[in-house]
């Protein structure tokens, strides 16, 4: 992170009056402080928020790779054949079926691991 | 889950046909709280959706035999696994189950794979039977009385393949354990194979089209990424935030040796 006396420096010329006008007050080391003080803020903020999300997604029992897969249980779960496409979410169009003939949908689920949500 | 609660609604008002919602298994205990409630949790969301069967996978045995058969108690689907008995000899869970859905008969057997007898502490408690011998009794007697027969398997996919090529009369083979996404059902012989993703991040989707001697007309599976874009169904997005609030950091801290999987 840059130091907050640049940030910004020849862009804002309105932040530059007002940066001298406060050096004039004797308020510049107080100014600093509280900037640093509010960026440590926001970093450790967001640095809790990644720790929570990290300890949901942590399964308390370790991952056993599937030994009869070339994949291990860490790894991004891999195609068959090629990186996946995005998948319409829309159910398939219903298209005419002959006479007797029947379309059976299956929703499936694996592996669930007791996962609530995913970070969520 | 509350994605997924979403979703499947969703589809159950845009399908007309027969419909199954199915889980391969491991699916109880892994990521906290599951353990803590002892599984509760996950039961009691997929009663809410309406599963309509699941299998025993080795995740489903981590707190034992006993803590397992106390949740099929509670749940309002079948928990199925035809190869898994306790050191005694006696069986775990059914073998498999018959629903009727739109004028089908429709059989599901159950299997869990070997490999939950090394689970620690656990494997001394069960025995697991050879899934393909197991599915050939199986299949031998629950084919005629069905027009259609699911293998809903916790074995990996290429032991799935094997187990088709070894044993005629399965229709499809559900699975699980090996994490894959897919683009298209595997297909051995007659039978076709899927199975996607883990840790409820994403939902397969298998439309298979029969004509009027049984025969495979179209196949298609769809991966379904639970992003987002899907919002909370209310009812489980309420059960969520009660578990959460119940349970509301892990105890003890998470203990796994390895990182989590990506996503």
């Amino acid at each position: 992170m840059r130091p907050p006396a640049t940030r910004g420096r020849g862009l804002r010329p309105g932040h530059l009056a007002l940066s001298s006008e406060r050096r004039r007050f004797g308020s510049t080391r107080l100014t600093h402080s509280i900037r640093w003080a509010v960026a440590l803020s926001v970093l450790l903020g967001c640095a809790a928020l990644l720790a929570a999300c990290g300890t949901a997604l942590t399964p308390t029992i370790p991952l056993v790779a599937d030994p009869t897969s070339a994949f291990s249980a860490t790894a991004t779960p891999t195609l068959a054949s090629a990186t996946p496409e995005p998948t319409a979410t829309e159910p398939p169009t219903a298209t005419p079926t002959p006479e007797g003939a029947v379309t059976l949908v299956i929703l499936h689920t694996t592996d669930v691991f007791g996962q609530m949500d995913p970070c969520g | 889950m509350a994605r997924r609660a979403t979703f499947i609604k969703q589809e159950r008002a845009a399908t007309q046909g027969p419909l199954l919602l199915l889980d391969a298994g491991s699916t109880l205990f892994g990521y906290w709280p599951s353990i803590e409630s002892e599984g509760r949790i996950l039961i009691e969301a997929m009663n809410a959706m309406g599963y309509d069967a699941m299998a025993v996978g080795e995740y489903d045995l981590y707190l034992g035999p006993d803590i397992l058969q106390r949740r099929i108690a509670e749940a309002a689907f079948p928990v199925l696994s035809a190869n898994l008995y306790t050191s005694e000899g006696q069986a775990v869970t059914g073998s498999h189950t018959i629903i009727e859905r739109n004028g089908m008969t429709i059989g599901i057997i159950g299997l869990t794979e070997p490999e939950a007898e090394a689970l620690p502490g656990v494997g001394a408690l069960i025995t697991v039977h050879d899934p393909v011998e197991t599915a050939r009794i199986q299949v031998e007697a629950l084919r005629p009385q069905v027009d259609l027969l699911i293998v809903l398997s916790h074995v990996g996919l290429e032991a799935d393949m094997a187990l088709a090529e070894a044993v005629d009369g399965i229709d499809i083979i559900v699975g699980g354990r090996s994490r894959r996404l897919m683009q298209m059902p595997e297909r051995v012989n007659d039978t076709l194979i899927v199975q996607q993703g883990y840790a409820g991040e994403w939902i397969g989707r298998l439309t298979v089209s029969y004509d009027a001697d049984w025969q495979i007309v179209s196949a298609t599976e769809d991966l379904v990424d639970l992003d987002p874009s899907f919002e909370d169904d209310p009812e489980l997005k309420a059960m969520r935030d009660a578990w959460a609030q119940r349970w509301p950091s892990p105890t003890p801290l998470p203990t796994a040796t390895e990182p989590p999987p990506a996503g």
